[in-house]
């Protein structure tokens, strides 16, 4: 690691703690930079602020960083993995994918009669949400053996999504209205009001998975060089799909499940990540990627809970934010719009 | 200069699952080999490289590197015997010349890729054999063809496998570069005890500087020899056989029939401007005669018809010629 790379590293994260505590601290009630602390080391009288950063604003600000550093590295894998530039989990139809089978879920119940206690359909609609996702990932894989353009995974993604939402309104059709506002309320996006066990839920996955993808740097640096070039020097390249496969559906399945389907911080992440550390390294990118992945998911909450009286939802923020970043990305690309 | 067996193959048939490119191939490569193989476009030289590599797997037959069947090797074990340069160039916007010849490590390091002393070495020598220590901070995506050329043969020799192939190394080359590459080739096998295997449709490049060369016949199989030898047997002319061309064996190029059925009369005193005048007139269908009613004299660098005009250059008396 050069020098330089630390100093970034000590910067973002920086950065990373700054708006952790400015979740901690802004909203309706405003609570002081000091209070926060004297109320995380149990030294505080203030009931009421104690109970807002603890049950209210701690998980919040918990679970924006999690499923923000999660989807980045989700992304992150993608991009090295298919050699694209414009993969991630949500514009390649990981998200429908997993959406398609959460909806499949929370609503067949009303279709057999069954309703499940709350413990049991949360990790039923995390596992449905990782099948989903791993899913449209192996038909994506599947799909990149037949055609070698950026742009074509894109329209498929795009093409799928379309295809789950006609069929999530046919299920909504025939589901009784309190599971239909249950899965509109989840189809959202939030980070807001998460249980402690949803919030393990999460953090298990990224912890597991962070480590997982470390073991996996060498193997997707040499990616870099293109599938024959990394088969040449020994990569046994089935085994490695496989893994990416499995890393991307379990981080980007179980942001899903809980946050609902979250717009463009996996593919944002790791290009913002490449520009600050200018590498591409894995050893760096992946630590980098956590940090502005968390970032990114933080100052999208931030953001959606500036205005005071309302929450605006977190996907209409990530698109604003997402949607001119492809398009800036794509117009600098030349290549890329020619293909 | 080959010494001990490095690669053979007995009755290999290689190709794709629907199609079979070539068969029969009884190939040998010793260490130290330089071979050239060559043949036209599409005659399957892409195809028998990735079989050598493991990137494509034989129909028929076996290829054996150093006694150990390929199809029996582990990928990881394999790269050690063989490394390769591709045409293809994979994602590298935003890597150095250097990053891209430490991946060539990638079978040697541990799970981390960490470096040891030895790897540093090697990939310093990699990059010092082919003149590349002033470009190794430099951004791959900034360099030219034959400089990118240059990085990733350096890579495949850091990779430190007995046995390097190349893809078409020299297709995308300017001459110079051509001849340098060819230099370096020659060098690495040398310095390193290398055997090289490259493929190449340049009949000329071949000719000129490889002593060994694998000829794709029109059968759809391989022959080992040189380039002369294939002269002089004539298996070059079938191979790239066309009505258009025939072999001049004055300089073992293929050159062009031209219908040369006018004639001039040409005076000069250099021979080789002569020359080089009868090969631009062959181009419009003249010939230099000894005896013709149009004389042409070459004097002080213009050219004069006798009792007529003067040009000042070859390429005004052609444009004349043709009008007439």
């Amino acid at each position: 690691m050069l020098k330089n790379h630390k100093f970034i590293f000590i910067y973002t994260f920086f950065a990373l703690i700054l708006l952790f505590f400015s979740i901690l601290s802004w909203g309706a009630v405003k609570i002081p930079f000091n209070e926060i602390f004297s109320i995380i080391f149990g030294n505080s009288n203030n009931e009421t602020f104690s109970r807002i950063i603890w049950e209210l604003r701690l998980p919040r600000a918990f679970c924006s960083m999690t499923a923000g550093a999660s989807l980045g590295i989700a992304g992150l894998m993608m991009q090295t993995y298919f050699q694209n530039p414009l993969a991630g989990p949500f514009v390649l139809g990981i998200h429908s994918g997993s959406s398609l089978a959460v909806a499949f879920f929370i609503m067949s119940g009303s279709l057999i009669g069954i309703t499940l206690p709350p413990e049991l359909s949360m990790a039923g609609a995390a596992i449905s949400s990782i099948i989903g996702g791993a899913l449209v990932f192996f038909l994506l894989v599947l799909v990149s053996f037949k055609v070698k353009g950026n742009v074509i995974l894109l329209v498929m993604g795009l093409l799928f999504g379309y295809f789950a939402s006609g069929l999530i309104s046919l299920l909504i059709s025939v589901t009784e209205a309190q599971k239909i506002k249950t899965y509109l309320m989840w189809s959202l996006g939030s980070f807001q009001g998460k249980s402690i066990n949803e919030l393990f839920l999460l953090s298990f996955c990224l912890g597991g998975s962070l480590i997982w993808s470390l073991f996996l740097g060498k193997r997707l640096n040499v990616l870099l060089l293109g599938e024959n070039y990394a088969k040449s020097l020994g990569l046994n390249f089935k085994r490695f799909k496989f893994e990416i496969l499995a890393l991307t559906a379990i981080l980007s399945g179980a942001v899903t499940a809980i946050c609902g389907p979250v717009a463009f911080i996996g593919i944002m992440a790791p290009h913002i990540s490449r520009k600050i550390f200018s590498s591409q390294d894995h050893f760096i990118l992946i630590p980098g990627v956590f940090l502005t992945g968390s970032i990114l998911g933080l100052f999208a909450e931030f953001i959606s809970g500036l205005g005071l009286t309302t929450v605006l939802p977190i996907n209409a923020i990530l698109g604003l934010l997402g949607a001119p970043f492809i398009l800036f990305f794509l117009l600098g690309n030349r290549r890329m719009l020619n293909e | 200069m080959s010494s001990g067996k490095l690669l053979s193959t007995d009755r290999l048939k290689i190709g794709y699952e629907k199609k079979e490119v070539l068969s029969n191939l009884n190939l040998n490569i010793g260490s130290g080999d330089v071979i050239c193989l060559m043949g036209p476009n599409g005659s399957g030289k892409s195809t028998l490289l990735k079989t050598f590599v493991g990137l494509l797997k034989p129909i028929e037959g076996e290829v054996k590197i150093l006694g150990k069947n390929l199809n029996d090797l582990e990928p990881k074990d394999l790269s050690k015997l063989v490394s390769v340069v591709l045409t293809e160039r994979g994602n590298i916007s935003g890597l150095t010349v250097e990053d891209i010849v430490r991946l060539g490590r990638f079978p040697h390091t541990n799970m981390w890729g960490k470096l040891e002393e030895k790897d540093r070495r090697i990939i310093k020598e990699c990059i010092e054999l082919l003149n590349l220590e002033n470009l190794k901070s430099e951004l791959a995506t900034e360099l030219s063809d034959g400089q990118l050329q240059k990085v990733f043969i350096a890579r495949a020799l850091a990779q430190d496998a007995p046995l390097i192939v190349l893809d078409e190394p020299t297709t995308f080359l300017d001459i110079s570069n051509k001849m340098e590459l060819m230099a370096i080739l020659d060098r690495i096998s040398k310095a390193r005890n290398k055997a090289l295997l490259f493929s190449s449709h340049d009949w000329e490049l071949a000719l000129e500087m490889c002593p060994k060369v694998w000829l794709i016949d029109s059968s759809g199989s391989i022959v080992a020899g040189t380039p002369e030898e294939f002269l002089y047997t004539g298996v070059i002319q079938k191979m790239f056989m066309h009505e258009r061309f025939y072999l001049d064996n004055n300089n073992g190029r293929f050159c062009e029939l031209k219908d040369r059925n006018k004639h001039l009369k040409f005076k000069c005193d250099n021979a080789v401007v002569a020359k080089w005048v009868d090969h631009a007139l062959s181009k419009i269908g003249y010939k230099i005669e000894k005896e013709s009613d149009l004389s042409i004299v070459f004097f002080e660098n213009k050219f004069r018809i006798e009792g007529g005009a003067e040009f000042k250059s070859l390429s005004d008396l052609l444009d004349y010629l043709k009008l007439r």
